[in-house]
């Protein structure tokens, strides 16, 4: 656990934070090497560390000094703290039917090579304890990317190299991402209409969808980020199922969690914060998987210095063309939070991540929950995300007065303009999609959109029926 | 010919009313519209937003903190046109506090006294010289200017309670904005503030005890379309800004929303939407069941949410408790703002008896009192 910021510091680090204003855009100045979360100790400074008093301190983290040794260890503990439950320790009576497996959520980033360097030692550790048992087995899981971005090196190699160099056999798989859209009879069209309402409409099955295809039809780079993050999670649970992991471990820090959460409160989904960030148990055709993150009271800048001092670094999956992220018209609402926590000067950085995290394991199921799923993201539906749009957003016109104005609007009417409006509305079915995915789906705009998604059948007719008849639950 | 000159292109009309040429870009969701439904969604958004929470009944009367700014003023120009067209049947009153701010509250307080003329308001003005005989400027010179808004934000909240009950009133209305509104649940979460993660999504607010509840109108208004209305309408409004800095960390929250915003117009609507679904869990409530026997007591508090349901918090002894000093509600033995003033007086008193007003010498006294009071 991180240390609570201490009382007595408090005005530091409300002082901290009056640097922010000038960094959070375009003056991505990196602070000076003496405010870093860690800071680097060389060979002359000859710091002992504090825990073995034995080696000299390669660095300073939460104020205090480490050696290496130490250093790795006290973040192996976080996650061994973290998944501290009898069910992944060994055990000698167990029944050899059903091993605990795990799934390990693999992008080739800092933070999972860091997760897989940590779980491997927590395997080499329990063999050598245990006359070579294992508590539980590992799968690597990682989806291919490279068809969506140029890359210097690729996954396969990467988690081959990796096992060469732990010394340690690592069991993997890599996912296409154009196997969400595979299942072809369930793809459908997904539409936001103008006043916000949903709907869904059969697509011609002659065609096959990639992920580009669908990323085609995302109103902007941020609806793409959501997007994309909605199919991971959603591969990542289906490989779980059928590869029968009862867990999965994702490796975000925690400032990558306080920015998941940030994240998700700008896009709308602040109802799912408690579920997305807190670990969990997830319900997927009926099996229930839990979902941890063994990394969560990990600093960032921590996940470096551990893949630093490792040399784990140079295993790290590399863009061809990096985002150099200078123009905020550019980027996306992830890259804005992740710009805002990053240019926190050292105190702002450790308490503001580990503020939101903690602020977000404290929320709870809203009262507006429905009994129903978004059909595009799964999340919780809430009650008439639409009405609370249309009543904040109207879309009725002043009455037109002079007669120039009814002119123009014949004028229009007879344009082409109008023409796709009220085209093949009799085939579609209303659909319950969530406030983040309207967003997602439509943008910041004012106009419809539509998507291809696969939307799984209901398996209860009586939903059917709901959903085929009733306009409006009210 | 003047009929072919005035034919617009189909591409270039407001896209509600497909009638009229569009001349702006609605900055909620970039719709291209033409003034008049410009003006029709503002105005009905904001009604739907007064009907859809109940925030008044007829009868009513209801004051309009005024400061001149921009906000205040559309807010009074909208709630005159609103009253008048729905025939809300209240009566709108504009209160104005005066904190004392040189060059700024002064020419603003102009502004609102031209307003009240033109809207044919009743006006009231209460300031905080006379009500606590301190100005704001006096407490800036005192106890620094990185404080001034924690300083004013509890003297205004006091002031704006005495001005309504002064004018027999129990319903303060604030231009506070969308933009308001997001920033401020994006700063709960950046500082934990779980005591306010709730209720700071709320329309309308009333503390405990209190006689005046207050509530925001606008709480859906985009800042830049209340700019937008203000601006086609010819608005008489006061911009300069106050000249003590807005506090630091709200800065780094604003600074994030623009961005935001201007990446995605519809995020101040969609962070206004995570706020309202952010509750707090369980644990917490598993906590409060354990003192369940001594929480019986009561009551009053309450909050309307967002979704129109009442929330009634349970408050213990503290309830109705009044200042020893100035008789003002609170939960505590003396209220915020007479323990903020406690301190200038003690301050006050020291520089008198010195008689040195050396200008290091106040900003001498000024850390020590900072680190006395916070
Ligand atoms: S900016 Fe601060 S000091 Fe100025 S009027 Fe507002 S609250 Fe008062
Ligand atoms: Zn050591
Ligand atoms: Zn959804
Ligand atoms: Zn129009
Ligand atoms: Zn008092």
């Amino acid at each position: 656990m991180l240390q609570p910021p201490k009382k007595k510091k408090k005005k530091k680090k409300k002082r901290g934070h009056l640097f922010c204003n000038e960094i959070i855009i375009i003056k991505y100045s990196k602070m000076s090497s003496t405010n870093e979360p860690v800071k680097y100790l060389t060979a002359d400074d000859h710091i002992p560390c504090k825990r073995c008093q034995a080696e000299d301190s390669v660095l300073v983290s939460r104020k205090e000094p480490f050696c290496k040794k130490c250093f790795l260890r006290f973040i192996r503990g976080k996650q061994r703290r973290q998944m501290n439950h009898e069910k992944f320790k060994v055990k000698y009576n167990k029944t050899a039917e059903q091993p605990e497996r795990i799934l390990l959520a693999f992008s080739g980033g800092l933070s999972s090579l860091v997760l897989l360097d940590i779980m491997v030692s927590l395997l080499k550790e329990q063999k050598e304890m245990h006359r070579d048992r294992q508590g539980f087995e590992l799968l690597i899981v990682a989806i291919d990317e490279s068809n969506l971005k140029a890359f210097q090196n690729n996954i396969s190699d990467i988690i081959t190299s990796l096992a060469a160099y732990m010394d340690f056999q690592i069991n993997y798989k890599i996912l296409d991402i154009n196997n969400f859209f595979a299942d072809s009879h369930l793809l459908k069209t997904i539409t936001i209409d103008e006043d916000y309402s949903a709907w869904c409409s059969s697509i011609q099955h002659d065609k096959t969808y990639t992920y580009q295809d669908i990323v085609n039809m995302c109103p902007d780079k941020s609806s793409t980020e959501d997007v994309l993050s909605i199919i991971f999670s959603k591969l990542l649970l289906t490989t779980a199922e059928a590869e029968s992991c009862q867990t999965i471990i994702y490796a975000n820090s925690m400032t990558r969690l306080a920015n998941e959460v940030l994240a998700m409160i700008v896009r709308g989904r602040g109802a799912e914060v408690h579920q997305k960030v807190s670990d969990s148990v997830q319900k997927y055709n009926g099996k229930e998987i839990e979902v941890i993150f063994p990394l969560r009271d990990v600093l960032f800048a921590e996940v470096e210095a551990y893949a630093q001092l490792t040399g784990l670094e140079s295993y790290m999956l590399q863009e061809v063309n990096p985002k150099s992220g200078k123009i905020v018209r550019n980027m996306t609402v992830r890259d804005l939070t992740t710009g805002y926590f990053k240019n926190l000067d050292a105190t702002g950085y450790a308490s503001t991540a580990s503020t939101v995290v903690k602020t977000a394991e404290k929320l709870g199921e809203t009262r507006s929950k429905q009994d129903r799923l978004c059909s595009f993201c799964g999340t919780d539906l809430q009650k008439d995300p639409e009405e609370w749009l249309r009543n904040i957003t109207v879309s009725q016109p002043a009455p037109l007065v002079t007669e120039e104005d009814h002119n123009n609007y014949a004028e229009y009417l007879s344009s082409s303009l109008s023409h796709h409006k009220g085209a093949a509305h009799d085939q579609r079915l209303p659909l319950g999609v969530c406030y983040g995915c309207m967003v997602t789906l439509r943008g910041g705009g004012s106009q419809a959109n539509s998507i291809v998604w696969p939307v799984a059948e209901s398996n209860s007719s009586d939903q059917k029926v709901l959903d085929e008849y009733i306009i409006s639950d009210e | 010919m003047v009929e072919k000159q005035k034919k617009i292109k189909p591409g270039a009309l407001c896209e509600l009313c497909h009638g009229r040429k569009a001349v702006m870009k609605r900055p909620k969701n970039l719709q291209k519209l033409c003034k008049e439904c410009f003006y029709n969604v503002f105005e009905t958004e904001i009604h739907n937003t007064i009907v859809g929470h109940e925030l008044f009944k007829k009868g009513d009367r209801v004051a309009i903190g005024a400061s001149g700014g921009k906000d205040s003023t559309v807010l009074a120009a909208v709630l005159k046109t609103l009253n008048e067209r729905y025939n809300y049947g209240v009566e709108l009153v504009l209160l104005s506090i005066d904190e004392g701010i040189k060059g700024y509250r002064d020419d603003s307080l102009a502004t609102v006294k031209r307003n009240q003329k033109q809207y044919e308001m009743p006006l009231e003005i209460v300031s905080y010289k006379e009500l606590y005989d301190w100005s704001m400027d006096e407490i800036v010179s005192c106890a620094g200017i990185r404080s001034s808004c924690t300083y004013c934000g509890v003297l205004r909240r006091q002031a704006l309670d005495r001005g309504a009950a002064k004018l027999g009133i129990d319903h303060v209305v604030t231009g506070h904005n969308a933009d308001d509104v997001a920033e401020t649940v994006l700063m709960n979460i950046l500082r934990g503030d779980t005591a306010r993660l709730e209720s700071s999504c709320s329309i309308l607010t009333q503390s405990s005890g209190s006689p005046i509840k207050r509530s925001k109108p606008f709480k859906y208004t985009y800042q830049k379309e209340i700019v937008l209305y203000a601006h086609y309408k010819k608005l008489d409004y006061f911009s300069t800004e106050c000249s003590y800095a807005p506090e630091a960390f709200r800065g780094t929250a604003r600074e994030l929303l623009k961005s935001l915003e201007s990446i995605r117009p519809s995020c101040i609507m969609d962070i206004i939407y995570s706020g309202e679904h952010l509750v707090l869990g369980q644990k917490k409530k598993v906590t409060q069941q354990r003192k369940k026997p001594n929480k019986i007591k009561n009551d009053m508090e309450q909050e309307v949410r967002s979704d129109g349901s009442i929330k009634i918090k349970q408050n213990e002894t503290k309830d109705g408790n009044r200042c020893e000093k100035c008789g003002y509600i609170t939960s505590n033995r003396i209220c915020k703002a007479c323990l903020l003033l406690g301190g200038l007086e003690a301050n006050r008193a020291k520089l008198d008896i010195e008689g040195n007003t050396a200008v290091d010498g106040a900003a001498k006294l000024t850390r020590t009192l900072e680190k006395l009071a916070f």
